[in-house]
């Protein structure tokens, strides 16, 4: 990527730790598929599948690993959690700040869907808006960090609320794992799904479905295990592992966990949240540009939105590209985040930061702007 | 040495199993389950030395763990099933 800056972490963290690559390399020489024989290539797999469950179980607090279940990322996770849980008709409540991943799942199975809208930023709102839809509700699906404003939703509030109302609960934490602590046992939700690529520094084409109790999945087939059956284990998580395992991926898939874990969520979304504290104070000083900040940081987590008034997004984010800055502009896949927000028509620019990233780029970057809205 | 071998479907439950033992100094590895002994199919066991088969069982009750069954062997390839 030469001397760009990489700031669309969001998406995809570029910058991984070298163990990934490396992990990634020795899985693809050495294992072969988990639970599929007895040789010394096999057994090696399951080692690696079983440390990698391990690994997640320690840091996303599950305290069985079988009910951790490796998925193609979190899209992959939230449709087979939807489609446990939600059927035609079903009355399900939402955040106003959704990706794409939840809400056309949600479409596809007929569900009757509420937007439960909070204000941006304000997280009694939302919680407001929540419990507000709890006594006609079948399911909630919340975010727990919106992938467009970085915007922290009240977790275990929300959790809390679900519990007491008895109705299920879904989290979608694809920006949140590795970036902020999270404690599923805790927490009670029945899943949640994240991806692997992101702020776990896995790999692409990996994610995490953590799962209170077993539950049928999506897709059917071989699992190295009841191979006399005609039907799926009924036990977790081969229940919802069909097919070869993805092991080069689970291998840098764990590495990422470990670097995570050595460096610690808390460090990880301090400097995070430090960076893009900022970013948004260097920004919000520009003339013309608006920016997206949570008037109380702690609301806030590695991802900030912005726009350039009279400046399409698209433009923005190529002139930042020229420059050499790698963001993100229009609508994200979210745009009930948008609705939310009302951003809808105009969309923002997003950068979003990882571990990786320094006070150095950040400050280059809000030059950059300066230059393009100027 | 004979062993005793538990039984368990899933691969992972297995693998926890075998990490189990070992919290009580009981050596035990995993392996492919003997297909005679594996009622619905392909199978996985824990292994550990017959001697400690008692304390080994209670513990994976215990810990909401048990094997859906439980065989011994030589190592010559032949199988019992066990009544634990």
């Amino acid at each position: 990527m030469g001397r760009s800056v990489y700031l669309d972490s969001a998406a995809t963290t570029l910058q991984k730790p070298k163990t990934v690559s490396r992990a990634m390399l020795h899985a693809v020489r050495t294992l072969a598929s988990p639970g599929r024989g007895g040789h010394v290539a096999a057994r090696r797999a399951d080692a690696e599948a079983f440390m990698c469950r391990i690994a997640a179980s320690r840091l996303l607090g599950v305290s069985d690993p079988s009910n951790i279940v490796f998925t193609a990322s979190a899209t992959h996770g939230l449709n087979i959690a939807i489609r446990a849980l939600v059927g035609e008709g079903s009355r399900v409540v939402v955040s106003g700040f959704e990706h794409n991943s939840v809400t056309r799942p949600l479409k596809a199975v007929g569900a009757d869907v509420s937007f439960a809208r909070g204000a941006l930023f304000d997280p009694e709102s939302a919680l407001f808006a929540i419990e507000s839809r709890l006594d006609d509700a079948d399911c909630v699906v919340v975010n727990h960090v919106s992938n467009v404003f970085g915007y922290i939703l009240p977790l275990t509030r929300i959790a809390a609320a679900c519990r007491d109302a008895n109705v299920p609960l879904i989290v979608d934490a694809s920006q949140s794992a590795g970036a902020l602590p999270l404690d599923f046992d805790a927490l009670g939700a029945d899943f949640m799904a994240m991806a692997g690529h992101k702020g776990l520094y896995g790999p692409q084409g990996t994610g995490l479905l953590l799962c209170r109790a077993p539950t049928t999945g999506i897709i059917q087939g071989g699992t190295g295990s009841n191979s006399k059956l005609d039907t799926m284990p009924d036990f977790l998580p081969d229940a919802l592992e069909a097919g070869t395992h993805n092991m080069p991926g689970i291998a840098g898939l764990r590495a990422g966990l470990e670097y995570v874990r050595a460096r610690g969520t808390r460090s990880i979304l301090s400097h995070e949240r430090a960076l893009i504290t900022l970013a948004a104070q260097g920004l919000a000083v520009i003339p013309r540009v608006r920016v997206y900040a949570a008037p109380n940081s702690e609301h806030q987590a590695g991802v900030l939105s912005f726009t350039v008034d009279g400046m399409d997004v698209e433009y923005v984010g190529e002139r930042l590209d020229g420059a050499g800055f790698a963001v993100r502009a229009g609508l994200h896949c979210a745009p009930e985040a948008h609705r939310t927000a009302d951003t809808l028509e105009s969309g923002t620019v997003r950068l979003s930061v990882s571990a990786f990233n320094t006070e150095r780029e950040i400050r280059r970057f809000v030059k950059a702007v300066r230059k393009i809205a100027n | 040495m004979k062993y005793v071998y538990f039984i368990y479907g899933s691969i992972t439950s297995a693998q926890r199993a075998s990490q189990l033992l070992g919290t009580i100094g009981i050596a035990s590895g995993v392996s492919r389950a003997p297909k005679e002994m594996s009622i619905d199919g392909c199978a996985h066991v824990a292994r550990a030395a017959e001697t400690r088969l008692t304390e080994a069982i209670g513990l994976l009750r215990q810990q909401r763990l048990p094997p859906k069954s439980v065989v011994t062997g030589n190592g010559d390839g032949r199988y019992v099933r066990l009544e634990v």
